[in-house]
Protein backbone atom coordinates (compact mmCIF):
# COMPACT_ATOMS: atom_id res chain seq x y z
CA UNK A 1 0.00 0.00 0.00
CA UNK A 2 1.18 3.49 -0.82
CA UNK A 3 1.86 5.58 2.25
CA UNK A 4 2.10 9.31 2.59
CA UNK A 5 5.61 9.05 3.93
CA UNK A 6 6.62 7.10 0.83
CA UNK A 7 5.06 9.67 -1.52
CA UNK A 8 6.64 12.64 0.21
CA UNK A 9 9.88 10.77 0.61
CA UNK A 10 9.95 9.94 -3.10
CA UNK A 11 9.78 13.60 -4.10
CA UNK A 12 12.85 14.69 -6.00
CA UNK A 13 15.21 16.89 -3.99
CA UNK A 14 15.14 20.59 -4.77
CA UNK A 15 17.66 21.69 -7.38
CA UNK A 16 20.92 22.69 -5.80
CA UNK A 17 20.92 26.17 -7.36
CA UNK A 18 17.62 26.95 -5.64
CA UNK A 19 19.27 26.00 -2.35
CA UNK A 20 22.38 28.04 -2.91
CA UNK A 21 20.86 31.08 -1.20
CA UNK A 22 21.01 30.33 2.56
CA UNK A 23 17.77 32.21 3.22
CA UNK A 24 15.91 30.24 0.56
CA UNK A 25 17.38 27.00 1.83
CA UNK A 26 16.26 27.75 5.39
CA UNK A 27 12.78 28.77 4.31
CA UNK A 28 12.44 25.69 2.14
CA UNK A 29 13.53 23.33 4.92
CA UNK A 30 11.10 24.99 7.32
CA UNK A 31 8.29 24.72 4.77
CA UNK A 32 8.94 21.05 4.11
CA UNK A 33 9.13 20.33 7.82
CA UNK A 34 5.85 22.11 8.41
CA UNK A 35 3.97 20.25 5.72
CA UNK A 36 5.55 16.87 6.55
CA UNK A 37 5.46 16.98 10.31
CA UNK A 38 3.15 19.72 11.60
CA UNK A 39 0.21 19.84 9.20
CA UNK A 40 -0.98 16.23 9.36
CA UNK A 41 -4.49 16.63 7.98
CA UNK A 42 -3.62 16.85 4.31
CA UNK A 43 -1.64 13.65 4.57
CA UNK A 44 -4.50 11.87 6.30
CA UNK A 45 -6.93 13.05 3.61
CA UNK A 46 -4.55 11.95 0.88
CA UNK A 47 -4.20 8.54 2.48
CA UNK A 48 -7.96 8.18 2.77
CA UNK A 49 -8.38 9.02 -0.91
CA UNK A 50 -5.64 6.65 -2.00
CA UNK A 51 -7.24 3.89 0.05
CA UNK A 52 -10.57 4.55 -1.64
CA UNK A 53 -9.00 4.43 -5.08
CA UNK A 54 -7.24 1.23 -4.08
CA UNK A 55 -10.57 -0.32 -3.14
CA UNK A 56 -12.10 0.83 -6.44
CA UNK A 57 -14.96 2.58 -4.67
CA UNK A 58 -16.63 5.97 -5.06
CA UNK A 59 -17.46 8.54 -2.41
CA UNK A 60 -20.20 10.64 -4.07
CA UNK A 61 -20.46 12.85 -0.97
CA UNK A 62 -20.37 15.84 -3.29
CA UNK A 63 -23.82 14.84 -4.58
CA UNK A 64 -25.37 15.33 -1.15
CA UNK A 65 -27.37 18.57 -1.42
CA UNK A 66 -28.30 18.89 2.23
CA UNK A 67 -27.25 22.30 3.48
CA UNK A 68 -26.81 23.60 -0.05
CA UNK A 69 -28.80 26.36 -1.73
CA UNK A 70 -29.73 24.06 -4.58
CA UNK A 71 -32.67 25.40 -6.56
CA UNK A 72 -32.07 29.04 -5.64
CA UNK A 73 -32.33 31.00 -8.84
CA UNK A 74 -30.78 34.36 -9.52
CA UNK A 75 -32.20 36.56 -12.23
CA UNK A 76 -29.93 38.50 -14.56
CA UNK A 77 -30.69 42.17 -15.15
CA UNK A 78 -30.72 43.82 -18.58
CA UNK A 79 -26.94 44.18 -18.54
CA UNK A 80 -26.12 40.60 -17.55
CA UNK A 81 -25.65 38.81 -14.26
CA UNK A 82 -24.05 41.19 -11.77
CA UNK A 83 -23.08 40.72 -8.14
CA UNK A 84 -25.99 43.00 -7.29
CA UNK A 85 -28.34 40.54 -9.05
CA UNK A 86 -26.68 37.60 -7.31
CA UNK A 87 -26.85 39.19 -3.89
CA UNK A 88 -30.60 39.78 -4.07
CA UNK A 89 -30.93 36.15 -3.07
CA UNK A 90 -30.70 35.63 0.67
CA UNK A 91 -28.81 32.41 0.10
CA UNK A 92 -25.89 34.08 -1.65
CA UNK A 93 -26.29 37.71 -0.65
CA UNK A 94 -26.17 37.41 3.12
CA UNK A 95 -22.88 38.96 4.07
CA UNK A 96 -21.74 38.23 7.62
CA UNK A 97 -20.81 41.13 9.90
CA UNK A 98 -17.94 38.96 11.10
CA UNK A 99 -16.87 35.80 9.35
CA UNK A 100 -15.41 32.73 10.98
CA UNK A 101 -14.31 31.16 7.73
CA UNK A 102 -10.59 31.62 7.23
CA UNK A 103 -10.30 29.31 4.24
CA UNK A 104 -11.20 29.28 0.57
CA UNK A 105 -14.66 27.68 0.87
CA UNK A 106 -16.99 30.04 -1.01
CA UNK A 107 -19.80 31.89 0.75
CA UNK A 108 -23.01 30.00 -0.06
CA UNK A 109 -21.36 26.59 -0.49
CA UNK A 110 -21.90 23.45 1.64
CA UNK A 111 -19.02 24.24 3.94
CA UNK A 112 -20.15 23.94 7.56
CA UNK A 113 -19.68 20.18 7.67
CA UNK A 114 -16.06 20.50 6.57
CA UNK A 115 -15.09 23.10 9.16
CA UNK A 116 -12.87 20.66 11.08
CA UNK A 117 -11.01 19.52 7.99
CA UNK A 118 -10.48 22.79 6.18
CA UNK A 119 -7.18 24.57 6.73
CA UNK A 120 -7.00 27.85 8.58
CA UNK A 121 -5.27 30.56 6.59
CA UNK A 122 -3.60 32.58 9.31
CA UNK A 123 -3.07 35.52 6.98
CA UNK A 124 -6.83 36.01 6.66
CA UNK A 125 -7.17 38.33 9.62
CA UNK A 126 -9.57 40.97 8.29
CA UNK A 127 -12.72 39.21 9.38
CA UNK A 128 -15.15 42.09 9.97
CA UNK A 129 -17.31 43.47 7.19
CA UNK A 130 -17.03 47.00 8.62
CA UNK A 131 -13.35 47.16 7.64
CA UNK A 132 -13.88 46.54 3.94
CA UNK A 133 -17.48 47.14 2.95
CA UNK A 134 -19.12 50.05 1.19
CA UNK A 135 -22.68 50.12 -0.09
CA UNK A 136 -21.54 51.07 -3.60
CA UNK A 137 -18.98 48.27 -3.85
CA UNK A 138 -20.85 46.01 -6.27
CA UNK A 139 -21.83 48.91 -8.53
CA UNK A 140 -18.30 50.29 -8.62
CA UNK A 141 -16.86 46.86 -9.40
CA UNK A 142 -19.18 46.47 -12.40
CA UNK A 143 -18.33 50.00 -13.48
CA UNK A 144 -14.62 49.33 -13.17
CA UNK A 145 -14.87 46.25 -15.38
CA UNK A 146 -16.66 47.98 -18.23
CA UNK A 147 -14.75 51.28 -18.14
CA UNK A 148 -11.23 49.93 -18.48
CA UNK A 149 -8.97 51.50 -21.09
CA UNK A 150 -5.59 50.73 -22.54
CA UNK A 151 -2.71 53.17 -22.23
CA UNK A 152 -0.98 51.55 -25.18
CA UNK A 153 -3.76 52.12 -27.72
CA UNK A 154 -6.25 54.63 -26.32
CA UNK A 155 -3.81 57.54 -26.09
CA UNK A 156 -2.85 59.14 -29.44
CA UNK A 157 0.87 58.95 -28.63
CA UNK A 158 1.93 59.67 -32.20
CA UNK A 159 0.31 63.10 -31.92
CA UNK A 160 2.31 64.11 -28.84
CA UNK A 161 4.27 67.30 -29.46
CA UNK A 162 5.96 68.84 -26.42
CA UNK A 163 5.16 72.57 -26.17
CA UNK A 164 8.43 74.07 -24.90
CA UNK A 165 11.37 72.85 -22.87
CA UNK A 166 10.33 74.38 -19.54
CA UNK A 167 6.79 73.06 -19.91
CA UNK A 168 8.08 69.63 -20.93
CA UNK A 169 10.44 69.51 -17.93
CA UNK A 170 7.49 70.40 -15.67
CA UNK A 171 5.32 67.76 -17.36
CA UNK A 172 8.03 65.13 -16.92
CA UNK A 173 8.52 66.07 -13.26
CA UNK A 174 4.76 65.89 -12.63
CA UNK A 175 4.66 62.54 -14.43
CA UNK A 176 7.47 61.28 -12.21
CA UNK A 177 5.53 62.33 -9.11
CA UNK A 178 2.36 60.67 -10.40
CA UNK A 179 4.29 57.48 -11.15
CA UNK A 180 5.41 57.41 -7.50
CA UNK A 181 1.84 58.00 -6.36
CA UNK A 182 0.46 55.19 -8.48
CA UNK A 183 2.89 52.67 -7.04
CA UNK A 184 1.50 53.13 -3.55
CA UNK A 185 -2.07 53.38 -4.81
CA UNK A 186 -1.66 49.88 -6.24
CA UNK A 187 0.47 48.48 -3.44
CA UNK A 188 -1.86 49.54 -0.62
CA UNK A 189 -4.79 47.39 -1.83
CA UNK A 190 -2.37 44.55 -2.58
CA UNK A 191 -1.18 44.66 1.04
CA UNK A 192 -4.73 44.02 2.21
CA UNK A 193 -6.36 41.88 -0.46
CA UNK A 194 -4.74 38.69 0.77
CA UNK A 195 -5.63 39.50 4.38
CA UNK A 196 -9.34 39.98 3.68
CA UNK A 197 -11.37 36.84 4.31
CA UNK A 198 -12.90 35.40 1.11
CA UNK A 199 -16.43 35.90 2.47
CA UNK A 200 -15.88 39.53 1.43
CA UNK A 201 -14.93 38.62 -2.12
CA UNK A 202 -16.82 41.62 -3.51
CA UNK A 203 -14.36 43.89 -1.71
CA UNK A 204 -11.39 41.78 -2.82
CA UNK A 205 -12.59 41.94 -6.42
CA UNK A 206 -13.05 45.71 -6.33
CA UNK A 207 -9.60 46.18 -4.85
CA UNK A 208 -8.17 44.05 -7.65
CA UNK A 209 -9.86 46.38 -10.14
CA UNK A 210 -8.32 49.33 -8.30
CA UNK A 211 -4.91 47.68 -8.60
CA UNK A 212 -5.45 47.29 -12.34
CA UNK A 213 -6.44 50.97 -12.59
CA UNK A 214 -3.36 52.07 -10.68
CA UNK A 215 -1.11 49.82 -12.76
CA UNK A 216 -2.48 51.50 -15.87
CA UNK A 217 -1.94 54.96 -14.37
CA UNK A 218 1.64 54.12 -13.42
CA UNK A 219 2.13 52.84 -16.96
CA UNK A 220 0.63 55.90 -18.66
CA UNK A 221 2.61 58.46 -16.63
CA UNK A 222 5.85 56.54 -17.11
CA UNK A 223 5.14 56.47 -20.83
CA UNK A 224 4.22 60.17 -20.87
CA UNK A 225 7.49 61.20 -19.21
CA UNK A 226 9.52 59.25 -21.73
CA UNK A 227 7.41 59.62 -24.89
CA UNK A 228 8.08 63.34 -25.32
CA UNK A 229 11.82 62.80 -25.36
CA UNK A 230 12.28 64.18 -21.84
CA UNK A 231 12.27 61.42 -19.27
CA UNK A 232 11.60 60.53 -15.69
CA UNK A 233 13.05 63.17 -13.40
CA UNK A 234 13.30 63.59 -9.63
CA UNK A 235 11.56 61.55 -6.92
CA UNK A 236 10.23 63.56 -4.01
CA UNK A 237 11.70 62.36 -0.69
CA UNK A 238 9.19 64.35 1.35
CA UNK A 239 6.24 62.91 -0.49
CA UNK A 240 7.63 59.39 -0.42
CA UNK A 241 7.38 59.57 3.37
CA UNK A 242 3.69 60.35 2.93
CA UNK A 243 3.34 57.35 0.63
CA UNK A 244 5.09 55.15 3.18
CA UNK A 245 2.68 56.35 5.86
CA UNK A 246 -0.28 55.41 3.66
CA UNK A 247 1.15 51.97 2.97
CA UNK A 248 1.77 51.28 6.66
CA UNK A 249 -1.66 52.40 7.93
CA UNK A 250 -2.61 50.17 10.87
CA UNK A 251 -6.04 49.11 9.56
CA UNK A 252 -7.65 48.80 6.15
CA UNK A 253 -10.30 51.38 7.05
CA UNK A 254 -7.71 53.90 8.20
CA UNK A 255 -5.53 53.33 5.15
CA UNK A 256 -8.53 53.53 2.83
CA UNK A 257 -9.44 56.88 4.37
CA UNK A 258 -5.89 58.14 3.94
CA UNK A 259 -5.39 56.76 0.43
CA UNK A 260 -8.83 56.85 -1.18
CA UNK A 261 -10.54 59.80 0.48
CA UNK A 262 -7.66 62.16 1.17
CA UNK A 263 -4.81 61.12 -1.14
CA UNK A 264 -6.81 60.07 -4.17
CA UNK A 265 -9.19 62.97 -3.62
CA UNK A 266 -6.16 65.22 -4.03
CA UNK A 267 -4.97 63.33 -7.11
CA UNK A 268 -8.51 63.39 -8.54
CA UNK A 269 -8.45 67.19 -8.35
CA UNK A 270 -5.03 67.25 -10.05
CA UNK A 271 -6.39 65.02 -12.81
CA UNK A 272 -9.40 67.34 -13.17
CA UNK A 273 -7.05 70.27 -13.34
CA UNK A 274 -5.29 68.46 -16.17
CA UNK A 275 -7.36 70.74 -18.37
CA UNK A 276 -5.11 73.60 -17.20
CA UNK A 277 -1.93 71.62 -16.68
CA UNK A 278 -1.93 70.07 -20.15
CA UNK A 279 -0.78 71.89 -23.20
CA UNK A 280 -1.75 69.22 -25.72
CA UNK A 281 -4.87 67.17 -26.36
CA UNK A 282 -2.77 64.05 -25.72
CA UNK A 283 -2.04 65.08 -22.14
CA UNK A 284 -5.65 66.14 -21.61
CA UNK A 285 -6.86 62.74 -22.75
CA UNK A 286 -4.52 61.04 -20.27
CA UNK A 287 -5.79 63.14 -17.39
CA UNK A 288 -9.47 62.71 -18.30
CA UNK A 289 -9.23 58.94 -18.53
CA UNK A 290 -7.32 58.71 -15.25
CA UNK A 291 -9.86 61.03 -13.62
CA UNK A 292 -12.70 58.59 -14.31
CA UNK A 293 -10.85 55.73 -12.60
CA UNK A 294 -9.74 57.86 -9.68
CA UNK A 295 -13.29 59.01 -8.96
CA UNK A 296 -14.32 55.36 -8.45
CA UNK A 297 -11.62 54.90 -5.83
CA UNK A 298 -12.62 58.08 -4.02
CA UNK A 299 -16.25 56.99 -4.10
CA UNK A 300 -15.37 53.62 -2.56
CA UNK A 301 -13.24 55.27 0.12
CA UNK A 302 -16.00 57.67 1.11
CA UNK A 303 -18.63 55.00 1.68
CA UNK A 304 -16.14 52.57 3.22
CA UNK A 305 -15.41 55.22 5.84
CA UNK A 306 -19.15 55.68 6.40
CA UNK A 307 -19.66 51.93 6.67
CA UNK A 308 -16.85 51.62 9.22
CA UNK A 309 -18.00 54.48 11.41
CA UNK A 310 -21.60 53.26 11.42
CA UNK A 311 -20.81 49.60 12.08
CA UNK A 312 -18.08 49.97 14.70
CA UNK A 313 -19.18 48.37 17.98
CA UNK A 314 -18.11 51.47 19.91
CA UNK A 315 -18.92 54.25 17.48
CA UNK A 316 -17.62 57.07 19.67
CA UNK A 317 -14.29 55.34 20.14
CA UNK A 318 -14.04 54.62 16.40
CA UNK A 319 -14.74 58.27 15.66
CA UNK A 320 -12.18 59.48 18.19
CA UNK A 321 -9.53 57.11 16.83
CA UNK A 322 -10.24 58.11 13.25
CA UNK A 323 -10.00 61.80 14.11
CA UNK A 324 -6.64 61.19 15.79
CA UNK A 325 -5.50 59.29 12.71
CA UNK A 326 -6.78 62.05 10.40
CA UNK A 327 -4.96 64.74 12.44
CA UNK A 328 -1.70 63.08 11.45
CA UNK A 329 -2.83 61.87 8.02
CA UNK A 330 -3.78 65.35 6.87
CA UNK A 331 -0.37 66.67 7.84
CA UNK A 332 1.28 63.83 5.98
CA UNK A 333 -0.72 64.52 2.83
CA UNK A 334 0.10 68.22 3.19
CA UNK A 335 3.64 67.32 2.20
CA UNK A 336 2.41 66.69 -1.34
CA UNK A 337 1.38 70.16 -2.29
CA UNK A 338 4.08 71.88 -0.29
CA UNK A 339 7.01 69.97 -1.75
CA UNK A 340 8.73 72.07 -4.43
CA UNK A 341 9.23 69.02 -6.67
CA UNK A 342 5.45 68.76 -6.93
CA UNK A 343 4.21 72.27 -6.27
CA UNK A 344 6.54 74.10 -8.65
CA UNK A 345 5.93 71.99 -11.77
CA UNK A 346 2.21 72.47 -11.13
CA UNK A 347 2.73 76.24 -10.94
CA UNK A 348 4.83 76.28 -14.10
CA UNK A 349 2.18 74.33 -16.00
CA UNK A 350 -0.67 76.42 -14.57
CA UNK A 351 1.17 79.63 -15.43
CA UNK A 352 2.11 78.40 -18.90
CA UNK A 353 5.86 78.63 -18.43
CA UNK A 354 8.64 79.24 -15.91
CA UNK A 355 8.42 83.01 -16.52
CA UNK A 356 4.85 82.97 -15.23
CA UNK A 357 5.37 80.72 -12.24
CA UNK A 358 3.95 83.41 -9.95
CA UNK A 359 0.75 83.52 -12.00
CA UNK A 360 0.68 79.75 -11.83
CA UNK A 361 0.64 79.92 -8.05
CA UNK A 362 -2.79 81.52 -8.31
CA UNK A 363 -3.97 78.38 -10.07
CA UNK A 364 -2.35 76.21 -7.41
CA UNK A 365 -4.07 78.27 -4.72
CA UNK A 366 -7.41 77.69 -6.40
CA UNK A 367 -6.65 73.99 -6.82
CA UNK A 368 -5.79 73.78 -3.12
CA UNK A 369 -9.12 75.34 -2.11
CA UNK A 370 -10.95 72.82 -4.34
CA UNK A 371 -9.03 69.88 -2.89
CA UNK A 372 -9.71 70.88 0.72
CA UNK A 373 -13.39 71.71 0.18
CA UNK A 374 -14.11 68.48 -1.72
CA UNK A 375 -12.27 66.52 0.98
CA UNK A 376 -14.39 68.12 3.70
CA UNK A 377 -17.57 67.45 1.69
CA UNK A 378 -16.67 63.77 1.34
CA UNK A 379 -15.92 63.54 5.06
CA UNK A 380 -19.33 65.11 5.76
CA UNK A 381 -20.93 62.52 3.47
CA UNK A 382 -19.24 59.75 5.43
CA UNK A 383 -20.48 61.12 8.75
CA UNK A 384 -16.97 62.25 9.66
CA UNK A 385 -17.11 65.96 10.39
CA UNK A 386 -13.64 67.42 9.93
CA UNK A 387 -14.65 71.03 9.35
CA UNK A 388 -13.67 72.21 12.81
CA UNK A 389 -10.80 69.77 13.23
CA UNK A 390 -9.10 69.86 9.83
CA UNK A 391 -5.36 70.41 10.27
CA UNK A 392 -4.80 71.36 6.64
CA UNK A 393 -4.98 75.10 6.06
CA UNK A 394 -8.15 75.98 4.15
CA UNK A 395 -6.22 78.56 2.17
CA UNK A 396 -2.92 77.80 0.56
CA UNK A 397 -0.01 79.02 2.71
CA UNK A 398 1.55 81.10 -0.06
CA UNK A 399 2.74 84.64 0.57
CA UNK A 400 2.12 86.12 -2.88
CA UNK B 1 -31.94 48.04 -40.46
CA UNK B 2 -28.74 49.58 -41.81
CA UNK B 3 -30.60 51.57 -44.45
CA UNK B 4 -33.09 52.78 -41.88
CA UNK B 5 -30.28 53.83 -39.59
CA UNK B 6 -28.55 55.75 -42.37
CA UNK B 7 -31.82 57.45 -43.22
CA UNK B 8 -32.23 58.52 -39.61
CA UNK B 9 -28.70 59.87 -39.63
CA UNK B 10 -29.36 61.88 -42.78
CA UNK B 11 -32.56 63.24 -41.26
CA UNK B 12 -30.66 64.40 -38.19
CA UNK B 13 -27.77 65.68 -40.26
CA UNK B 14 -30.02 67.90 -42.32
CA UNK B 15 -32.07 68.94 -39.34
CA UNK B 16 -31.82 72.18 -37.45
CA UNK B 17 -32.47 71.66 -33.80
CA UNK B 18 -33.26 74.50 -31.40
CA UNK B 19 -31.32 75.00 -28.18
CA UNK B 20 -32.27 74.89 -25.40
CA UNK B 21 -34.89 72.18 -25.94
CA UNK B 22 -35.54 68.57 -25.05
CA UNK B 23 -35.51 67.93 -28.80
CA UNK B 24 -31.83 68.90 -28.86
CA UNK B 25 -31.00 66.23 -26.28
CA UNK B 26 -33.26 63.70 -28.00
CA UNK B 27 -31.23 64.22 -31.16
CA UNK B 28 -28.07 63.47 -29.19
CA UNK B 29 -29.71 60.42 -27.63
CA UNK B 30 -30.60 59.12 -31.11
CA UNK B 31 -26.98 59.49 -32.19
CA UNK B 32 -25.81 57.70 -29.06
CA UNK B 33 -28.07 54.75 -29.85
CA UNK B 34 -26.67 54.62 -33.40
CA UNK B 35 -23.12 54.64 -32.06
CA UNK B 36 -23.58 51.87 -29.54
CA UNK B 37 -20.24 50.25 -30.38
CA UNK B 38 -18.41 53.48 -29.64
CA UNK B 39 -20.21 54.05 -26.35
CA UNK B 40 -19.75 50.42 -25.34
CA UNK B 41 -16.02 50.98 -25.72
CA UNK B 42 -16.23 53.94 -23.33
CA UNK B 43 -18.15 51.75 -20.88
CA UNK B 44 -21.58 51.74 -19.30
CA UNK B 45 -22.76 55.03 -17.86
CA UNK B 46 -25.45 55.27 -15.20
CA UNK B 47 -26.40 58.66 -13.83
CA UNK B 48 -28.96 61.43 -14.02
CA UNK B 49 -27.54 64.67 -15.38
CA UNK B 50 -29.22 68.06 -15.31
CA UNK B 51 -28.43 71.08 -17.42
CA UNK B 52 -29.61 74.47 -16.22
CA UNK B 53 -29.48 77.49 -18.50
CA UNK B 54 -29.87 80.70 -16.54
CA UNK B 55 -31.10 82.78 -19.48
CA UNK B 56 -33.33 80.29 -21.25
CA UNK B 57 -36.48 81.01 -23.31
CA UNK B 58 -38.23 84.20 -22.22
CA UNK B 59 -35.09 84.96 -20.26
CA UNK B 60 -36.15 82.46 -17.63
CA UNK B 61 -34.15 79.57 -16.21
CA UNK B 62 -34.47 76.41 -18.25
CA UNK B 63 -33.78 72.99 -16.77
CA UNK B 64 -33.54 69.61 -18.45
CA UNK B 65 -32.71 66.24 -16.93
CA UNK B 66 -31.54 63.26 -18.95
CA UNK B 67 -30.95 59.76 -17.68
CA UNK B 68 -27.88 57.82 -18.79
CA UNK B 69 -28.82 54.16 -18.64
CA UNK B 70 -25.89 51.95 -19.64
CA UNK B 71 -25.40 52.86 -23.33
CA UNK B 72 -28.53 54.93 -23.89
CA UNK B 73 -30.04 58.17 -22.74
CA UNK B 74 -33.64 57.88 -21.66
CA UNK B 75 -36.14 60.00 -19.81
CA UNK B 76 -35.25 63.38 -21.27
CA UNK B 77 -37.54 65.95 -19.71
CA UNK B 78 -37.84 69.57 -18.75
CA UNK B 79 -37.86 69.92 -14.98
CA UNK B 80 -38.32 72.50 -12.27
CA UNK B 81 -36.28 73.39 -9.19
CA UNK B 82 -38.33 70.88 -7.23
CA UNK B 83 -36.93 68.06 -9.38
CA UNK B 84 -33.28 68.95 -8.78
CA UNK B 85 -32.67 66.38 -6.01
CA UNK B 86 -33.33 63.66 -8.60
CA UNK B 87 -30.24 64.69 -10.54
CA UNK B 88 -26.89 63.22 -9.59
CA UNK B 89 -25.25 66.46 -10.65
CA UNK B 90 -26.20 69.75 -12.22
CA UNK B 91 -24.28 71.74 -14.80
CA UNK B 92 -25.49 75.30 -14.88
CA UNK B 93 -24.35 78.19 -17.00
CA UNK B 94 -25.56 80.86 -19.40
CA UNK B 95 -26.63 80.45 -22.98
CA UNK B 96 -23.54 82.16 -24.38
CA UNK B 97 -21.18 79.67 -22.72
CA UNK B 98 -23.17 76.78 -24.11
CA UNK B 99 -23.22 78.40 -27.53
CA UNK B 100 -19.44 78.85 -27.53
CA UNK B 101 -18.98 75.22 -26.59
CA UNK B 102 -21.35 73.96 -29.28
CA UNK B 103 -19.69 76.19 -31.88
CA UNK B 104 -16.28 74.86 -30.84
CA UNK B 105 -17.47 71.27 -31.16
CA UNK B 106 -19.05 72.03 -34.55
CA UNK B 107 -15.89 73.72 -35.83
CA UNK B 108 -13.82 70.78 -34.57
CA UNK B 109 -16.11 68.31 -36.37
CA UNK B 110 -17.12 66.66 -33.13
CA UNK B 111 -14.08 67.60 -31.03
CA UNK B 112 -14.23 70.64 -28.77
CA UNK B 113 -11.23 72.94 -28.60
CA UNK B 114 -8.90 72.41 -25.66
CA UNK B 115 -10.65 75.17 -23.71
CA UNK B 116 -14.20 74.09 -24.49
CA UNK B 117 -14.70 70.74 -22.82
CA UNK B 118 -17.26 70.33 -20.05
CA UNK B 119 -14.49 69.49 -17.60
CA UNK B 120 -12.41 72.53 -18.57
CA UNK B 121 -15.35 74.91 -18.41
CA UNK B 122 -16.57 73.61 -15.07
CA UNK B 123 -13.25 73.00 -13.26
CA UNK B 124 -12.80 76.58 -11.99
CA UNK B 125 -16.47 76.86 -11.03
CA UNK B 126 -17.06 79.35 -13.81
CA UNK B 127 -18.42 79.75 -16.47
CA UNK B 128 -20.07 76.38 -15.81
CA UNK B 129 -20.99 75.59 -12.23
CA UNK B 130 -21.00 71.91 -11.38
CA UNK B 131 -22.85 71.06 -8.19
CA UNK B 132 -24.92 68.43 -6.48
CA UNK B 133 -26.95 67.89 -3.37
CA UNK B 134 -24.62 64.95 -2.64
CA UNK B 135 -20.84 65.11 -3.21
CA UNK B 136 -20.82 61.40 -3.97
CA UNK B 137 -23.32 61.95 -6.79
CA UNK B 138 -21.34 64.94 -8.05
CA UNK B 139 -18.40 62.57 -8.44
CA UNK B 140 -20.48 60.71 -11.06
CA UNK B 141 -19.64 63.59 -13.41
CA UNK B 142 -15.97 62.67 -13.00
CA UNK B 143 -16.58 58.92 -13.23
CA UNK B 144 -18.53 59.14 -16.49
CA UNK B 145 -16.92 62.25 -17.90
CA UNK B 146 -15.81 60.85 -21.24
CA UNK B 147 -19.22 59.35 -22.03
CA UNK B 148 -20.95 62.63 -21.19
CA UNK B 149 -18.48 64.62 -23.30
CA UNK B 150 -18.79 62.29 -26.28
CA UNK B 151 -22.58 62.42 -25.91
CA UNK B 152 -22.49 66.23 -26.22
CA UNK B 153 -19.88 66.09 -29.01
CA UNK B 154 -22.49 64.56 -31.29
CA UNK B 155 -24.11 67.99 -31.59
CA UNK B 156 -21.69 68.47 -34.49
CA UNK B 157 -23.88 66.16 -36.55
CA UNK B 158 -26.73 68.68 -36.82
CA UNK B 159 -27.19 72.42 -36.90
CA UNK B 160 -28.14 74.06 -33.64
CA UNK B 161 -30.33 77.12 -33.77
CA UNK B 162 -30.32 79.69 -30.99
CA UNK B 163 -32.91 82.03 -29.54
CA UNK B 164 -32.84 85.46 -31.12
CA UNK B 165 -31.66 88.39 -29.14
Amino acid sequence: MTSVENIVGDLAPLPTDAMSDPAIATDTREYIHRYRNVHQQWGELLQKNLDRLDRGSFDLGWMDLEGSNWGTKVKPSSRGLTYTDMNRSKAYGTIPEVTEFRNFAPRGSVRDRYADQLPVIDEYDVLAKMHVWSDNLETLYEEAKVRQWNSTTDIPWHELKPASEDLEIATCQLSTFLTEVEFVAGDFPSRWIYRIAPDFFEAKNFLVSQMMDEARHMEVFRKRAIAGGGGLLHPSPAFEWALKAILESPTHSQGTFLLNVLGEGLVLSIFRAGEFLSKTHVDKEIFRLCMQDEARHVSYGTLELKSYLEAAPDQQAALTDMHAFADLGEQIILTALTDPYILEPLAVLMGDGIKHIDDGMEGVTFLWATIVEEYLQRCDRAGFDRREKCTIPLEYPWAA
Amino acid sequence: MAAESAATERAIDSETVPFPSTHWFEALAAKMTEQRDHFEKLGACDCVAQLTIWDGPNDEEWRCQFVFDEFDVTGIREVTVADEPEADFILETDLETWREMVDSIFDGQGQPGLDHTLNRLSMPGTPIRLWSHDPLNRDAFYRFNQTIQHFINNCASFTTTWPEG
